[in-house]
């Protein structure tokens, strides 16, 4: 839990922290991690610290942005699912497999080759895909919860379909569904990794998967440069895993 | 287009060349003939290769599968394995240990772990080799090229298997816990069978199960990670076929590689089921 707050907050904070800009030349390109350069610098003299800064703070910007596409995607398709069965539960469903029969990784390569490499592509394409497990929990979440007494006392008031769900039901999944969205944007965030590593992230901004990438050429001389990001990365999806863990310790305390 | 002619063709040879490749007629007609061509196995003509894309592709297949596969494999049994480990003695040192390094391999990008042994055991320590599929100077006899070429799939499998065997560890070893605790376990145990043979034979049984049913859901990821390793050692296959394709916008290699990998992943979640279907009773008889 310390982990993501740390993670968080330093990305919050970086812009301010980073003794460097993302692109700025700043010292002799490829040397090792010194006083000055706590990271080392890459190949043309970058300083690595304020690169893997910057680039967590897009893997987590991009795995924000997924997110809350999968939350209001997932949401809506999980919780109307759930809550009218019947027909529309069964439609719904073939849909969610459909779209989890198919590879997101080559989706999304072949969706950049079509369009433009770039944040909005991955952060659509990405959160097109990511939907399916979230929404396969709130639904669960919303049909357990549908026959319980507070569910049938609002209706007995006279409250609308669309009210409980709204007012009594969702306020309820939230606890359960933060578990799994944590762990959706870990996923993403190594999937956008990986696509930065293959050269298919958004050129223009810094990214972790392409300090790797550079890495690739010089491994025999620069190891820092292989190290870090990568390391980064692990880092902030342990996190992520580690809050999505300790939530759901939290929540099943409660209950 | 432009991967097709150049920079510096004209109007008109551009022009002549959307007619040779069909470009220029409407989105909804190429797409028919794509389909129609695909159903008899024929996924066009590579804009760069110039050649069939079957073929093309069909190169670079068995590279990839081989590394894929012995992933698969290695992945599966070293789950499994981590996996009855971690549930002999849960909350022991063995099962922290296990699910400890199971959650870091989770949580790390296969390019860095790829990256990394490359570092140490290539560059430093020098036991595997540190690029491509073969050496530059094959060896003569069959069984010195087969050793060669295991000792060129060492590393990259090993990295590819590390990236599936987390999940697979974690559901084995739940599985196998909860499996431990049931009553015919305790009746196994009651009657006096050995520590040993109720692990293995009673209650791992039982819990590989849904663990089929995961290995085939995770072929997808499992060719993802894939891609990555064949760029990170070099590796011949299809997934480096693929990011060129999408470097030299080479449309048809790009959407030949899509559908298989797609259909891969697909066919193998239906094999799964269906075997897991057949291996739970209670399944089949609902």
């Amino acid at each position: 839990m310390t982990l993501t707050v740390l993670v968080v907050v330093s990305a919050i904070v970086g812009p301010v922290v980073a003794p460097y800009g993302p692109f700025e030349l700043a010292g002799p390109p490829l040397s090792p991690p010194t006083g000055s350069h706590l990271m080392g610098t890459d190949a043309l003299g970058r300083d690595l610290l304020s690169g893997v800064i910057h680039g967590t703070r897009t893997s987590l910007a991009i795995g924000g942005g997924v997110g809350v596409l999968v939350a209001l995607i997932g949401t809506a398709v999980g919780a109307v699912s759930g809550y009218l069965g019947g027909r529309v539960d069964d439609v719904l469903m073939r849909l969610t497999e459909i779209v989890q029969a198919m590879p997101q990784f080559f989706l999304a390569i072949v969706a950049i080759a079509l369009f433009e490499p770039g944040v909005d592509t991955l952060v659509v394409v990405l959160g097109l895909t990511s939907w399916v497990i979230f929404a396969r929990v709130v639904r669960a979440e919303v049909i357990s919860l549908r026959h319980r007494e507070f569910v049938e006392a609002a209706r007995a008031q006279g409250a609308s379909r669309r009210r409980v769900l709204f007012s009594e039901i969702l306020p309820n999944v939230a606890g359960v569904s933060v578990v799994y969205l944590a762990l959706v944007v870990a996923h993403v965030i190594l999937l956008e990794a990986s696509l930065g590593f293959l050269g298919l992230g958004d050129p223009n901004v810094a990214s972790l998967g392409q300090l790797a990438r550079q890495a690739q050429e010089f491994l025999r001389t620069a190891w820092w440069m292989a190290l870090f990001p990568g390391l980064a990365i692990m880092v902030v999806v342990l996190g992520l895993n580690l809050f999505g863990d300790a939530w759901n310790e939290a929540e099943s305390r409660r209950t | 287009m432009l991967a097709l002619a150049g920079d510096s063709g004209d109007a008109e040879y551009y022009a002549f060349m959307r007619d040779k490749f069909g470009l220029d007629e409407p989105l909804a007609s190429q797409f028919a003939v794509f389909s129609r061509n695909l159903l008899t196995g024929d996924l066009g003509t590579s804009y760069v290769h110039g050649r069939d894309v079957m073929e093309v592709i069909g190169e670079r297949l068995g590279a990839t599968a081989l590394l894929a596969g012995t992933a698969l494999v290695l992945s599966t049994v070293g789950g499994v394995f981590l996996g009855v480990v971690g549930a002999s003695r849960p909350g022991g040192w063995r099962d922290v240990g296990v699910t400890g390094f199971t959650l870091g391999m989770y949580a790390a990008p296969v390019f860095w772990i790829g990256q990394i042994s490359l570092l140490v055991f290539s560059l430093r320590l020098g036991w595997f080799p540190v690029n491509g599929m073969t050496s530059a100077v094959v060896p003569e006899t069959a069984w010195g090229r087969g050793l060669d070429l295991a000792h060129h799939l060492a590393l990259p499998a090993m990295v590819l298997a590390s990236q599936q065997v987390a999940s697979i560890a974690r559901l084995t070893r739940t599985g196998v816990v909860d499996e431990l605790e049931s009553p015919h376990v305790r009746t196994a145990r009651a009657k006096g069978v050995p520590r040993r043979t109720v692990l293995l034979r009673h209650a791992l049984r039982r819990a590989l199960l849904p663990v089929v049913t995961v290995v085939g859901a995770r072929v997808g990821y499992l060719l993802a990670g894939a891609t990555v390793v064949e760029i990170v050692f070099g590796w011949p296959g299809i997934g480096r076929l693929m990011l060129t394709a999408v470097q030299n916008r080479d449309i048809p290699i790009l959407l030949g590689v899509f559908l298989i990998a797609a259909g891969t992943a697909v066919v193998a979640n239906l094999l799964t089921d269906l075997t897991y279907g057949k291996l739970d009773p209670r399944i089949s008889r609902s």
